[in-house]
């Protein structure tokens, strides 16, 4: 059975884009997506994702905030998906010391253009492996 | 290109303007008031999402713009510099180069190259601000701005020397945020779980919300580190899985124990975190609360007794239900109050009056004496709460002994059958195992009896284990919800498994529920099929059953067999659905058509040929020939025809109900038009050296989409020219004893099915004698017509065609247009222009639209043996003239009308579709129009009615048609013409050869100007 991903991030097209990255694999599913921590941490509850895909900057309830909450109320894996979070930035610290499985860059043109490149995209290497998937 | 790249650039533009439109007014707000830091957070959070969006689609320019706003924005939210007007500005000008960047983007789908010397300096400023002095700006080291072109196969950047994510569950950290996070977690599911331990927990629903929580919190738990608090959490969960006789009691004791371990948590919880320690805030509360319960069931108990004399079973059973609430509220807080003997008592209460409000006991009085004893000992517990001293339990022991005694010999005092024993009786019939009969509510067991009795279903017992698939599961799960009725469901443990046990009932024979097993589960290992004969007359048994007795054992009833408590059910979709602009006015458009055949349907519904043909059947028949069965046949069509009027009636209700809801898709806030202001005004004032303050108000008002468009110009031109002209430099206003800085107002409220847009300004207001003298000069008026006019007539002429009274032609306002443009762009959505001044105070403009451009109110007038529509917008009033009213003036005809004269033209004339049959009724019909001051009438061969028609785009050849504004399709299908107000005007003004004020032979004193009359 498909492993289940929550994509979480305030934009429509990042959505839209991410799902539709991972829905390329076949061995993952988006069972939904939220546009801020605070409907993600519903969403969570809710759909029992597998992994969560998360953005850090987002209204309401931010990727940190939600990040920790979803670690204590769930056992999903959590991949931060954000471009503020560059590697060795306070925010990707704090994002590992909270759990974060792993902490990977916005998807950039290059890959998004170009649509057959995607399926060995980092979002979805990262995916596979959180689910322990070769 | 795929669909899904061309998806991404259309989300791209939307949601780069989104973003552009929250920045803008912010960034100019901030200029003139101080920014509140969620502003600061929220600008970050747009240059930062521009600048994603934008890295999506590579877009690097726009990329490294956002980039540097962003850094710059970060400085400001993080404190470490303050948000000052200078920065505003740089930003500003960044999101200019943005929205340059963006049009670009989005048209040609094409990078430019970035903005040099903007860049530059917001790197400056990043470097001055943050105190560094340097040139470039640290955040720009780590991450990729660069300009040069991008490697297209590099990885995300990543460094690989990261210290490996931690392991699973382990301990996270004394995080301050994490405990608090967590003794949130443990507050907000206490209760859930409390219920473990009382009998609300036989309802599934209780159960299963239970459940979560004890997985949550011990999830939780374990990731936090408590392992014994987890290991705790872990037994009551069993327990409440398998939910057997005595696991509440079992419950309650872990729910001590659990207790005992949040104590222990607390004291490496920082109060600072909590505040009060968790366990003694949730002791106050739960002091307070527990002594109310007690209080308030020694009161039901003393109503009870106080009715005990004349026995009335309904309060009883009111009285008995509101004890058993009570006693299961209070019961959870004596186990969080680790007094175990005194919640045994209460769950006994709860029990017996839970029963005797269901009717399942009757209460005798020693039962009452026996309670009052007991509640009486709780409520001793409760008043000595700081002492923790409970109840002994030996006295426990004896008080709950001689409750069952009681119980016991009270049963046997109901009068005549038991409904439950009743309804066990009837499950006699059927071979089910005794332990799953024992769980069914009595509502399972008319669903039971009510499915099984016709004898066209089965009765099955599954045993399951899902632990092995998922898949599994989830395919049982479809079967018995496509192919079964599940009754009742439980879990058991058979050979150190959790099995569920599943009473189902389905139409199909044995061998194919086998045959579909198999195919579930081809193990044959984990889904057990038992086929449970029904013994006869399962019917006839219940039968003897009455209803009222069924009804009256309500046990809350677990009846779906949905053991992962509904979780197949598809999620809510509760996202916003996007759709495009086109798609809507698609929709909007093929409504309008259903809207049109509606009202086809409706001529033909309301065609008063019919009746009159029934009519004369009817006299045929009875008078002419005594026929009766053509009477017959008369009643038949005429009762037809009811019908299909009815059914008019309930399809033109149904139609506009569905008019609404689309017209509901179409609009949008009005904050969308004026969100362009801020920036305007700024801009504006500034270039003017004037000081404005702008103020908006009702921006939540909704308009129809398609009008923002046609409106922002004349709003624009409007907020000009009161920027322009109205408001004075700020020494005029100082000297005028005003406040140097004016106030501009842009106001948008909803009257009814209009929409109402002001623009009010403390300005100068308008020089209405000027406006007078040119009136005159341009012959708009005759001079003693002007001298009587008051100002606000006299304001309206600013809306004249090539009225200006500018003396100068100015940047900003003298670009050749002037109101007549805004008038005339305003009447052609539909709507009007007023404005009202105070010389010296300021003026008012006021606007007024329909909600929706694309659905108007038309009169349907029939004139040159074609069907026109006029908009009832141009309409004043209708007059029926006689031959005679006609009178000749100047070579027009014209009719007198309240002491003024009317130009009247025959439609068809003007329209130039020929003369027609002039005059030949008795009464014609002339239309009165109205435009501003101006009025003239129209006559038509044939007033048809008034409807609403859905206007659609024009054809190119038809709009050259003087006249013609627009076009529908009319009820029989024809095209209808709709015609322009203003246009017939103008037509009536050219045809007029012979003009100016002509006075008529006449006894009225007054004959003003003809024509057009001007009042």
């Amino acid at each position: 059975m498909a492993k289940r991903v929550l994509v979480v991030d305030d934009s429509f097209m990042m959505r839209t884009l991410i799902k539709d990255i991972v829905s390329a694999d076949s061995d993952l599913e988006v069972v939904g997506d939220a546009e801020n921590g605070k409907i993600a941490l519903d969403k969570v509850k809710e759909l029992k994702p597998d992994v969560v895909l998360l953005d850090i900057e987002m209204p309401e309830m931010d990727g940190l905030e939600a990040l920790k909450r979803i670690k204590l109320s769930s056992q999903a894996k959590v991949i931060i998906i954000s471009s503020v979070a560059q590697v060795g930035s306070p925010q990707a610290m704090e994002a590992r010391r909270l759990g974060a499985f792993e902490v990977i860059a916005k998807p950039s043109g290059a890959m998004s253009l170009d649509i057959g490149q995607k399926k060995g995209s980092e979002i979805v290497k990262m995916a596979r492996k959180a689910v322990g998937l070769p | 290109m795929s669909d899904m790249v061309a998806t991404l650039w259309r989300e791209f533009a939307v949601e780069t303007e989104e973003h552009f439109e929250i920045i803008e007014p912010l960034l100019v707000a901030s200029e003139t008031q101080a920014v509140a830091p969620e502003d600061i957070s929220q600008l970050f959070r747009s240059f930062h999402s521009v600048k994603g969006l934008a890295r999506a689609m590579d877009m690097r320019a726009m990329e490294t713009v956002g980039h540097h706003a962003e850094n710059l924005l970060g400085l400001m939210r993080d404190g470490v510099c303050a948000f000052d007007a200078a920065a505003a500005s740089l930003l500003l000008e960044a999101v200019d180069a943005l929205k340059a960047l963006r049009e670009k983007a989005v048209n040609e789908r094409a990078d430019s190259d970035p903005p040099a010397e903007l860049i530059a300096r917001l790197e400056q400023a990043y470097a001055m601000l943050s105190g560094g002095g340097g040139t470039k700006a640290p955040a720009s080291q780590t991450h990729a701005p660069k300009v040069q072109v991008q490697p297209q196969a590099a990885p995300p950047p990543r460094v690989e020397a990261q210290p490996p994510p931690p392991a699973e569950h382990a301990p996270l950290g004394p995080d301050p945020d994490m405990l608090r996070f967590y003794a949130e977690m443990v507050e907000q599911h206490l209760p859930d779980i409390a219920r473990a331990a009382t009998s609300e927990i036989d309802d599934a629903g209780a159960r299963a919300a239970a459940l979560e929580s004890l997985e949550s919190l011990e999830h939780a738990t374990s990731v936090m580190g408590f392992e014994g608090l987890a290991a705790h959490l872990a037994d009551l969960r069993r327990i409440v899985e398998n939910n057997d006789a005595g696991g509440k009691m079992k419950a309650a004791g872990i729910l001590g124990e659990i207790k005992v371990e949040i104590e222990l948590l607390e004291s490496e919880i920082p109060a600072t975190i909590t505040g009060t320690g968790l366990a003694d805030r949730l002791r106050l509360a739960l002091q307070s609360e527990v002594t109310g319960l007690i209080d308030g069931m020694v009161g039901v108990l003393h109503r009870m007794s106080d009715t005990s004399g004349t026995r009335v079973a309904d309060t009883d059973a009111t009285l008995a239900a509101e004890l058993a609430m009570l006693a299961r509220s209070s019961c959870m807080f004596f186990l969080f109050l680790n007094l175990h003997q005194a919640s045994r008592l209460i769950l006994m209460i709860e029990d017996v009056y839970g029963r005797a409000a269901a009717g399942e006991l009757f209460l005798h009085p020693q039962i009452l004496e026996l309670t009052h004893e007991a509640v009486g000992r709780l409520h001793d517990v409760a008043q000595n709460m700081a002492t923790k001293a409970d109840i002994d339990e030996a006295d426990v022991n004896a008080l709950l002994e001689r409750f069952r005694h009681s119980l016991l010999f009270g049963t046997e005092c109901v009068d005549g059958a038991d409904p439950v024993s009743a309804l066990r009786r009837v499950l006699a019939n059927f071979d089910i195992s005794p332990d799953l009969v024992e769980i069914l509510s009595a509502e399972n067991i008319q669903d039971l009896v009510a499915a099984v009795h016709d004898g066209h279903n089965n009765l099955y017992e599954i045993l399951a284990h899902f632990e092995s698939s998922e898949e599994m599961t989830l395919n049982f799960v479809k079967w018995v919800k496509a192919e079964a009725t599940a009754i009742t469901n439980r879990t058991v443990f058979r050979e150190g498994k959790t099995w569920f046990e599943f009473l189902i009932v389905s139409a199909l024979v044995p061998p194919t529920v086998e045959s579909r097993i198999a195919g579930i589960d081809p193990s044959g290992n984990s889904i057990l099929v038992r086929c449970c004969k029904a013994k006869a007359q399962a019917g006839g048994a219940l039968a003897t059953t009455t209803p009222a007795a069924v009804t009256a054992v309500t046990t809350a009833a677990a009846r779906a067999a949905d053991p992962k408590g509904g979780a197949v059910v598809s999620a809510k979709a509760t996202n916003v659905l996007r759709v495009r602009g086109e798609t809507v006015d698609q929709l909007m458009a093929q409504i309008g058509e259903m809207v049109t055949i509606g009202n086809m349907l409706h001529v033909s519904a309301s065609e008063s040929g019919v009746q009159a043909a029934l009519q004369h059947l009817k006299d045929y028949a009875r008078v002419q020939a005594n026929r009766p069965d053509v009477m017959g046949w008369v009643e038949t069509i005429e009762g037809a025809v009811k019908a299909f009027q009815r059914s008019d009636e309930q399809l033109r209700s149904a139609l506009s109900r569905l008019q609404d809801a689309t017209l509901e898709l179409r609009v949008v806030p009005v904050e969308t038009v004026f969100n362009r202001f801020p920036r305007l005004v700024r801009d504006l004032s500034q270039a003017l050296h004037k000081q404005v303050r702008l103020e908006m108000e009702g921006g939540e008002v909704r308009i129809d989409k398609a009008m923002v468009e046609s409106l922002v110009d004349p709003l624009m031109h409007m907020v000009r020219n009161a920027i322009d002209h109205g408001i004075e430099p700020p020494e005029d206003r100082q000297a005028a004893g005003k406040p140097a800085a004016a106030r501009l107002l842009l106001r948008a409220s909803s009257r009814s099915n209009r929409v109402v847009i002001e623009i009010i300004d403390d300005g100068r207001g308008l020089n209405i004698e000027r406006i007078r003298t040119k009136a005159v000069e341009r012959g708009l008026v005759g001079a003693a017509e002007a001298a009587r006019m008051g100002p606000k007539e006299i304001g309206r002429f600013i809306f004249a065609a090539g009225f200006s009274t500018a003396e100068q032609v100015t940047e900003t306002s003298g670009r050749g247009v002037g109101m007549d443009v805004v008038n005339t762009n305003v009447l052609r959505l539909g709507g009007s222009v007023d404005v009202e001044t105070t010389p010296g105070a300021g003026s008012t403009f006021t606007l007024q639209l329909p909600l929706s451009a694309a659905i108007q109110r038309v009169l349907m007038v029939e004139a040159g043996g074609r069907m026109m529509a006029i908009p009832e917008r141009f309409l004043s009033e209708i007059h029926q003239a006689a031959a005679a009213d006609y009178r000749t003036v100047k070579g027009r005809a014209a009719i007198l009308l309240r002491q003024s004269f009317l130009p009247v033209f025959r439609l068809s004339e003007l329209l130039g579709f020929g003369a027609g049959s002039a005059g030949e009724g008795s009464h014609r019909s002339v239309i009165v129009l109205v435009n501003g001051h101006q009025r003239i009438g129209i006559e038509v061969d044939k007033l048809m009615r008034r409807q609403e028609l859905f206007v659609k785009e024009i054809h190119p050849k038809l709009a050259s048609i003087p006249g013609v504004g627009g076009a529908s399709i009319a009820g029989d299908g024809s095209v209808v013409l709709i015609l322009d107000g203003d246009d017939l005007f103008r037509i009536a003004e050219r045809s007029d050869v012979v003009a100016a004020t002509t006075a008529l032979p006449s006894p009225s004193a007054a004959v003003p100007a003809l024509p057009p009359t001007i009042h």
